[in-house]
């Protein structure tokens, strides 16, 4: 099994070097990006990484030919929805759609996919995740994979794979609220996930060095308004009322990244003890402190999936 | 709750029956034995003419695309000439047969053209955007930026004076030109708009201004017509925004000031490119105020050229007003 986790600024990739995973030994590397935020020259160097990440793996000899990735949350849109209960599936995919479609500039360029979430009986609706990405990124991931003969068979967000790393190491659903908060560079995107009264909200936005707020998406702007996200920058996490908080960045040499990650240093989500359990090393220059490990906290989400 | 996404699965709704829905690849590069088998050097030499063989395929597929897109480019800026051509003739066809303005007001409208007011307007860098490379954005743009930004908080100021069931006939603002047409039920609100024009001597250069009794005596007519003034900027900062974040914080901006927002449309695709855009929105006078404060607080990748607020149904009592917005998207630096 072969892992690339696709971030802003870096990629971490990884290979398993046994079939079995009773005695895997896999090993995670990492590649830092020139440049990021604008999408097309993303997208060129993504996949001219991807190329020489994969003509790796061919020397490494693997031993299965399948591999998993995820991509930037913020290169796609997180959206939370209700639909009133009773509608057929197209029926559900047709309004999910419109909305996505009514909301969005150049929506024919968007892959996008409908999750079921829950069912709320007193409103007597169904609550829908939808996932918007764009196809060309999508497209290049998958067509370079099977160009070097490579088979693509799992596509995750960073964030939801961060959250998928939280769940198999902390009792979630027994919390009234948590937050999962991905911290970005100053005038980068900045992504929050929120649990509360049994419904997940996602909020990205921008933030400069003087903390002034501009907000991109927000599913729910009445709670988690701009005071609470000042609040956040601020490091108010006593204001914020979460029973459980948690924070992971990719970009931990950043020191506005840092500055907020050592004011709230019992919040950095540690993924080593799954990684462990998994029996993946990763160098020892990342070890030195919780910051850098917490980089891995997406991969490691990806690797537990299987 | 339990969220387990894959989006190498097939678009849609997914289900119990969803499967994996993989692109196929247009080129296959060849698994050579020598990577999995031993290496000889006879496996060798083979796997490197292939890679060779490869390497100029994509190089020429690489310049074909390139030359491709140049054309692209070359015949959209033919388009876009010939599209800006047609905007200015309908905008000047508009204001020509802008029908709802009363005549006496139209003719000073026309006249203050006719004599060249608006081509008077000292060129700034401001107007600069067009005759640049596509995608290049200069320090002259980030200027154009952050100077459109203030003019929204200029437009906010008043609006903010304007009382909330004014009937607005035409308020517009392009090239550093604004034009202010509307009815008020008392003469205060004409003379506090006065006030500010006049007293923001940094900002406007007032080349009319008079108030007047509507001819059924009902209504005070307040008649402007201003030169919005550029001062030298000294933040030079902005953050670049892709079309999907712009519509998000376009559209979150516009939710929290309580306006409704129509899907932001964009010219072209590319945004490598200096594109145009239009805004529509619907909101009250009080809602329009804060969502124009909010934006003209962020320096954006956009700058506002072209504003136009308007009293959807002149005969009704209505507390709303269309507004459309003309932007310019820029690329990033």
């Amino acid at each position: 099994m072969q892992w690339i986790s696709l971030s802003d600024y870096s990629i971490i990739y990884g290979i398993c070097e046994n079939k079995s995973y009773s005695d895997t030994i896999s090993r995670l590397f990492k590649k830092n990006l020139a440049s990021s935020a604008d999408s097309v020259s993303y997208l060129y160097e993504i996949k001219k990484h991807l190329q020489s990440i994969f003509s790796f793996f061919e020397q490494d000899k693997p031993t299965d030919r399948k591999v998993a990735f995820t991509i930037p949350s913020d290169k796609a849109e997180i959206l939370f929805n209700h639909v009133e209960t009773g509608l057929e599936e197209n029926q559900v995919n047709e309004v999910l759609d419109w909305r996505v479609k009514n909301s969005l500039p150049d929506s024919d360029k968007l892959f996008i996919q409908h999750y079921f979430l829950n069912k709320k009986e007193e409103t007597q609706e169904e609550r829908y995740l939808t996932v918007a990405v764009q196809s060309e990124l999508r497209n290049i991931i998958a067509k370079t994979a099977l160009s070097y003969g490579f088979e693509p068979v799992l596509l995750d967000l960073g964030i939801l794979s961060a959250y998928k790393l939280l769940s198999k190491s902390f009792p979630l659903q027994a919390y009234e609220n948590w937050g999962l908060w991905k911290i970005g560079k100053e005038n980068d995107v900045q992504n929050l996930l929120v649990f509360n009264d049994g419904e997940m909200y996602h909020i990205s936005f921008i933030s400069d060095n003087s903390l002034d707020i501009t907000v991109l998406q927000n599913t729910n702007p009445q709670k988690y308004d701009t005071i609470f996200l000042e609040n956040l920058m601020n490091n108010n996490f006593d204001n914020l009322n979460f029973e459980k908080f948690f924070i992971y960045s990719t970009s931990p040499n950043n020191i506005f990244v840092q500055k907020r990650m050592d004011a709230n240093a019992q919040q950095i989500i540690n993924p080593l003890p799954v990684l462990s359990k998994y029996k993946v090393r990763i160098e020892q220059k990342y070890l030195t402190n919780k910051l850098g490990v917490s980089q891995f906290s997406e991969i490691a989400g990806l690797i537990s999936r299987f | 709750m339990s969220i387990s996404i894959n989006l190498f699965n097939n678009k849609g709704l997914q289900t119990e029956d969803s499967f994996l829905d993989i692109p196929q690849s247009d080129v296959l590069i060849p698994q050579s034995p020598v990577i999995k088998g031993d290496v000889t050097d006879e496996n060798k030499k083979k796997f490197d003419e292939i890679k060779k063989d490869l390497d100029s395929k994509i190089l020429a597929d690489e310049k074909n695309k390139r030359k491709n897109k140049d054309k692209k480019r070359l015949n959209a800026g033919v388009f876009f000439s010939f599209f800006l051509i047609l905007l200015i003739g309908a905008g000047i066809l508009y204001l020509f047969n802008y029908t709802n303005i009363p005549n006496k007001v139209f003719d000073k409208l026309s006249q203050w053209k006719t004599n060249g007011k608006f081509n008077e307007t000292p060129k700034t860098d401001r107007d600069s955007g067009f005759g640049l490379p596509e995608n290049y954005v200069t320090s002259e743009i980030v200027n154009q930026i952050i100077e459109k930004s203030k003019d929204l908080s200029l437009i906010s100021g008043i609006l903010e004076l304007l009382p909330e069931n004014v009937q607005i006939m035409d308020f517009y603002i392009k090239n550093d030109n604004l034009s202010l047409i509307c009815l008020v039920k008392d003469i205060i609100s004409g003379e506090n708009i006065k006030f500010y024009i006049y007293n923001h001597k940094d900002s406007f250069k007032p080349e009319l201004f008079y108030i007047e009794k509507t001819e059924d005596e009902k209504n005070y007519q307040i008649t402007s017509l201003s030169n919005i003034l550029v001062n030298p900027v000294t933040d030079h900062k902005y953050i670049y925004l892709e079309d999907r974040q712009l519509t998000g914080y376009l559209t979150a901006t516009a939710n929290q000031s309580g306006v409704e927002m129509e899907p932001l449309t964009i010219s072209k695709r590319d945004p490598a490119l200096i594109r145009s855009g239009f805004i529509y929105l619907t909101g009250s006078k009080s809602s329009i105020v804060h969502f124009f404060r909010s934006l003209s607080s962020k320096r954006i990748n956009i700058s506002y050229d072209e504003m136009e607020i308007k009293s959807p149904d002149t005969s009704s009592a209505k507390t709303v007003y269309d507004i459309k917005i003309g932007i310019t998207i820029f690329p990033q630096k």
